[in-house]
């Protein structure tokens, strides 16, 4: 039996790394008391694995883990969620879980990290005044003018230098949607507002300054980073910033669904079918 | 979840985004771990911050402060937090943003608790402990310090000779832990409700057995730069303090929630203390003279922890801590108890410090992977000789059956630990740490081809030795660097010269290091002023050999007027004062004459179980020094007794 597990990571936990979080995820599950499976051979490990990777100091409402079950005997999804909150320390905060029934013979096992396609961010200016051009500070009206001319281009290209040679690679294809406010990405993605207001729930609040909503290309296919969009809007206009000026939030992760369209990791019909202990 | 996360508002952290964003491992300061402890300042009359001066990864990973900090934290009106050094880089930041040092749990300023506590572990972190008072804006010199600073308390081994740095502290806590820090707390309750002043609480902890407080006493020296008397210049002053020790190892503080850190650190693991103290008397521990005598915690106690602590923290590994972990009469039990009770669930056991025997290869082959695990000796010496000087009952006969017995078993990686510069130490010895290592590979081809697991590995790693207050050594003098340098390069060269020397890997440990050490661990008060002046020209985790900078503390030393060769080259003579003796430990000063004047003669004592040698211990009236003997003086404990 596998499950999946959706989970919030936030406030002094964004300065952890993924590894550690892994590392946190073993514990807590051992201390739940949950039946996990381990691995064959002389040091058995969890059998867990993680959706995608998230950078030290970004916040986010969107993460999902796969763990595969021995067994298991909760008979509501509350008792699940409650089992495993927990063990949770401040910063980290299980949302969501479903179930999925064995791979059958013919079957492949998808898992959460093979199915990644798209990620929802939510990026804010920690401070209004941190953007300068020619040493005057950029009015958020401005940054949005440039950005919006910014997108309208055919192609952003970047220059990426691998080991072997120079690549350019155009941005702006896996840029699959972008909003500065969450009103109109909720328009434009047809989400819901209470959808949005919860995947945006731990994202810091620096009151009114600039921010914008992205969908990007993630996964093992091509996964963009949202600080490339940013860096390479700002080199492009000549914009100037202090490091880490800008807090990322990751709202939500994406699969696709047979007709090809973004549906979330954990998706409306997966919560429906899912499969309680008797 | 009473104990942690009861108060569920976000906390604030003491560092910015930025500053958190720049440093490596950011997770080193923001707390909040599984199992951390967060009260609420309302309702707690004293603050405790407890102190590890080396990184977070070093010191998560000692027991001792988990100990005291789940002890203080049972207290309701105790709150105890952590803190530890900041790593260089926002050592940088710190000084430059003018950001008071703080606590791990409420992120405060250390200035604003009651007390600070350190704990000393190595010689080589001192001048860590002044980083820590600077940082947090606390006077180095106790003498400066004012009502507003934190007392500042020293404990741990290095206590046992605190005088080096018995400057920087308001008193010194000698001895375990469990026994009288309530008694401390309660007299500095009274002692604040009745608005006395932290001289008149000082005052009355010196009255406490066990602590000592530095200020009242005054040190003289002879003109050659020995200590001429220890005056106690105040009645409550005792001339002879008496460490503390828990005799009911059974029924005491244990952390069953111990701590469970984010990032990795050293000791990433359940430790389980099986025992405290030693049988073994080997003459140049300090460990093993100094937690005499041995105590053993029982067996269903241990059980019970065990479980507990692995429920607590979900880690998935155990570790059995001790001195010698083959001296505890229980310990098949409590092994087979922890392979039944949780191998099956994933968790791995791990067991050093054991002697290489039958039972041990059979353990260990069921909770390691043979192939990829290495077997451990410590013989400290190459030869017979020095191995008796040494009192480490270790015979080359024992060592090569081991090394065979593992060799049959599946092993083929062996690691030897010695050390160079010994008392009494000649060419001859050296050489025999090559013949060993030479001897152990002859034992690995000397079984059958198919039975071989390839090539065999030995590993042979030597430090320096460093003469410690309360050995037998501690009169010897240290051997100087040149010498030792140069018995390094002639193991080196006779290694290679051996027929299997291919098979012979040798590290070594650099001899700057041990030299501080050694100036440290028997100096006296003056050389307070050498660590201030080293600090100040910026030396800090000297640990680390990539931060440690012996120019600096050369200038220091000469600055200061201070001979490093004093403290290190001389031997001192049987009546010279030492810094060190007024601090009584048990064992007494004759017995360690003793003992030196036998190591002279190469002559060994037999181990406490096999017989009492009347070292001082007893006093304590509890341990191994009241277990039933038979006629011959063989303890009967548990009707198991060690061979060497």
């Amino acid at each position: 039996m596998r499950i999946r597990v959706k989970f919030s990571k936030y406030g002094i936990l964004k300065f952890i790394g993924h590894l550690d979080v892994m590392r946190f995820f073993q514990k807590a599950i051992r201390r739940s008391g949950i039946d996990i499976a381990y691995s064959k051979g002389f040091s058995p490990h969890q059998i867990m694995s993680f959706a995608a990777p998230l950078g030290i100091g970004i916040t986010s409402d969107g993460e999902y883990m796969d763990i595969e079950l021995s067994s298991y005997d909760f008979a509501t999804k509350e008792e699940f969620l409650d089992c495993l909150n927990r063990q949770m320390t401040e910063g980290f905060f299980i949302t969501d879980i479903v179930t999925f029934p064995d791979p059958k013979p013919n079957q492949k096992k998808e898992t959460a990290m093979s199915q990644v396609a798209a990620a929802d961010y939510k990026l804010s200016l920690k401070r209004f005044d941190c953007v300068l051009k020619n040493k005057t500070v950029v009015k958020i009206k401005e940054l949005q003018k440039c950005f919006l001319e910014f997108m309208n281009q055919e192609c952003i290209f970047i220059q990426k230098n691998t080991k072997k040679e120079e690549q350019l690679i155009d941005l702006r294809p896996y840029i699959f949607s972008y909003s500065f406010s969450s009103n109109e990405f909720s328009e434009k993605n047809s989400i819901s507002l209470d959808e949005i207001e919860k995947m945006e729930l731990h994202a810091t609040d620096y009151g009114d300054t600039f921010s914008i909503y992205l969908r990007l290309a993630a996964g093992s296919i091509k996964n963009i980073k949202p600080e490339l969009v940013i860096e390479t809007f700002m080199n492009q206009y000549g914009f100037t910033h202090p490091d880490f000026f800008i807090q990322q939030h990751r709202m939500e992760l994406y699969k696709k669904d047979t007709t090809n369209s973004f549906i979330p990791l954990i998706c409306q019909k997966e919560k429906e079918e899912m499969i309680y202990a008797e | 979840m009473a104990s942690q996360n009861n108060l569920k508002k976000e906390r604030n952290l003491a560092l910015s985004d930025e500053i958190l964003m720049s440093v490596e491992k950011p997770a080193r300061y923001i707390g909040g771990e599984y199992n951390s402890v967060m009260k609420d300042l309302s309702t707690v009359d004293i603050r405790f911050a407890m102190c590890f001066p080396d990184v977070y990864e070093v010191g998560m990973s000692h027991l001792g402060i988990q100990i005291i900090y789940d002890m203080f934290n049972r207290w309701e009106d105790t709150y105890c937090e952590r803190v530890y050094s900041p790593w260089p880089d926002l050592d940088q930041i710190l000084r430059k943003e003018h950001i008071p040092l703080f606590a791990l749990e409420s992120q405060d300023p250390i200035k604003k608790f009651d007390f600070l506590g350190i704990t000393l572990q190595y010689e080589m972190c001192y001048t860590n402990i002044l980083q820590i008072l600077d940082l947090s804006n606390i006077p180095l010199y106790a003498i400066d310090r004012t009502e507003d600073d934190p007392i500042v308390i020293g404990g741990g081994p290095c206590a046992y000779n605190p005088e080096p740095i018995a400057d920087f502290f308001d008193f010194f806590y000698l001895g375990e832990a469990e026994t009288v820090y309530r008694k401390l707390l309660d007299l500095y309750k009274e002692n604040k409700a009745a608005k006395k002043s932290k001289k008149q609480y000082l005052e009355q902890v010196a009255t406490i057995e066990g602590m000592y407080v530095p200020s009242l006493y005054k040190p003289s020296y002879h003109k050659d730069g020995t200590l001429e008397a220890f005056t106690p210049l105040h009645s409550n002053a005792k001339t002879k303090i008496r460490k503390q020790v828990e005799m009911q190892l059974s029924d005491t503080y244990y952390p069953e929630r111990p701590l469970v850190p984010y990032i990795k650190t050293v000791q990433d693991r359940v430790v389980l203390e099986i025992q405290r103290g030693c049988i073994r008397g080997c003459r140049f521990c300090q460990a093993g003279m100094v937690y005499r005598p041995i105590r053993e915690r029982s067996l269903d106690y241990l059980k019970e922890l065990a479980k507990k602590m692995l429920e607590s923290t979900g880690q998935e590994e155990i570790t059995l801590s001790s001195l010698s972990s083959s001296d505890y009469s229980h310990l098949e039990e409590l092994v087979y108890y922890l392979i039944d009770e949780f191998k099956g669930k994933g968790i791995n056991i791990c067991l050093p410090s054991l002697r290489i025997d039958a039972f041990s290869l059979n353990v260990m082959a069921k909770v390691q992977d043979i192939k990829k695990s290495s077997l451990t000796f410590a013989p400290e010496a190459g030869s017979q000789r020095l191995r008796d000087v040494i009192n480490k009952g270790l015979s080359e006969e024992v060592i090569l059956k081991g090394a065979k017995d593992a060799f049959e078993s599946g092993w083929n990686k062996v690691k030897l630990y010695f050390m160079l510069g010994l008392p009494t130490e000649t060419k001859e010895d050296v050489k025999g740490i090559a013949l060993l290592c030479n001897e152990i590979a002859k034992e690995y081809y000397s079984i059958p081809k198919e039975k071989r697991n390839g090539r065999v590995q030995i590993t042979a790693s030597t430090s320096f030795f460093v003469p410690k207050p309360f050995t037998p050594f501690q009169w010897a003098a240290m051997d100087s660097k040149e010498s030792y340098q140069e018995k390094q390069q002639f193991l080196k060269d006779t290694i290679r010269e051996q027929l299997n020397s291919k098979s012979i890997r040798y590290n070594w440990h650099d001899a700057k290091t041990s030299v501080l050490e050694g100036v440290f661990a028997r100096g006296d008060r003056k050389l307070s002023k050498v660590l201030v002046n080293a600090y100040q020209k910026g030396c800090i985790f000297d640990a680390w050999t990539e931060y440690f900078d012996p120019e600096k503390w050369e200038e220091a030393f000469k600055e200061e007027n201070i001979s490093i060769e004093f403290y290190t080259q001389r031997e001192r003579k049987k009546e010279e004062l030492l810094p060190w003796d007024f601090i009584d430990v048990g064992v007494t000063r004759t017995f360690l004459w003793n003992q030196y004047e036998l190591s002279k003669k190469e002559q060994v004592t037999l181990n406490c179980r096999k017989h009492c040698s009347g070292c001082g211990a007893g006093i304590f009236g509890g341990g191994v020094c009241t277990e039933a003997r038979n006629e011959e003086g063989e303890s009967l404990y548990s009707g198991s007794v060690t061979v060497l």
